[in-house]
């Protein structure tokens, strides 16, 4: 009983293609799988919906231009008109996340984003995206970003390392963000269903109508943390494009 | 839940800077303390920046 009802459970890897190279394990996971499922699933949508565009925009082409439009308003807000370029691989980190969160809601699934090295992997190209972007359009001036305004010359030396650390806890912070929220909100779901086999029988009704709340608000957070994964996104990329 | 991480991140990224310092300059304790501090200083610095 313990094996199957452990919370944690739901976040293991179960290779379902073994795959090795060079020493090295490639094999075909369910996060794979359900992280191909979701691009698959984005690519349709986009696919379907933008098929036959028309000025009067049928119901899914309207969802469509809907999400597109939220993403470029936020760039447009955050970053200015210099945004522009970066639009696609901000627009498709957010649909990624997203479809990989709500994924993880139905049952039997897997969260592919409770993974800190999936997170890590998605937060550490935002991070090389805003280092490079901001080394080729600024130069070494770039590097000013770690100087406050107004900074006096004997405190400058520590706020600069200080600057540093913030600079590099970026990606770490992006990633344990997005993933801390999936994995503790799917482990409390687990624990309240559990409590519908472990209680006494009077109270067994009692935790299912919290359920249903829970899961609506796992939904919301789902989607939360796909828009605020991308507009801390946007902020660091006005950091780059346009510095101070 | 962020200023959480922030500060989580930002201790993180200081220990892990420190032991490799300490690595590569032989200076076992030395530059961990002054790092975690530092990482500790930017993680609050960080949150009180929101």
């Amino acid at each position: 009983m313990t094996q199957h009802h452990n919370p944690l459970s739901q976040f293991e890897l179960k290779t379902i293609l073994p795959l090795d190279i060079a020493g090295l394990d490639f094999s075909f996971t369910n996060s794979g799988l359900l992280m191909f499922v979701a691009i698959a699933l984005i690519s349709a949508f986009f696919a379907l919906s933008l098929r036959k565009a028309s000025i009067v925009p049928s119901r899914l082409q309207v969802s469509a231009e809907m999400l597109y439009r939220m993403i470029t308003d936020m760039m447009k807000q955050n970053v200015g008109e210099g945004g522009k370029p970066f639009i696609p691989i901000i627009f498709t980190t957010f649909m990624f996340i997203m479809t990989c969160n709500l994924l993880g809601m139905l049952p039997y699934s897997f969260t592919a984003t409770s993974h800190i090295i999936v997170t890590f992997t998605l937060a550490i190209i935002i991070f090389l995206l805003v280092t490079i972007v901001g080394f080729a359009k600024h130069g070494l001036h770039f590097l000013s970003l770690f100087k406050p305004d107004g900074t006096p010359a004997w405190l400058a030396p520590l706020l600069i390392v200080i600057e540093l650390f913030t600079f590099l806890a970026r990606p770490i912070s992006l990633s344990l963000r997005l993933a801390a929220n999936m994995i503790a909100g799917h482990v409390m779901l687990k624990v309240m269903a559990g409590f519908v086999i472990t209680l006494m029988v009077v109270l067994k009704p009692l935790p299912i109508p919290l359920m249903v709340i829970l899961i609506g608000f796992e939904i919301f957070v789902a989607i939360l943390q796909a828009y605020i994964f991308t507009i801390l996104s946007c902020v660091y990329l006005n950091d780059a494009v346009n510095l101070h | 839940m962020k200023a959480a991480t922030d500060l989580v991140s930002c201790v993180l990224v200081g220990t892990i800077i420190g032991v490799y310092l300490d690595k590569w300059l032989h200076s076992s304790p030395l530059c961990l303390i002054i790092c975690i501090l530092l990482g500790s200083a930017a993680g609050f610095k960080a949150i009180m920046k929101k």
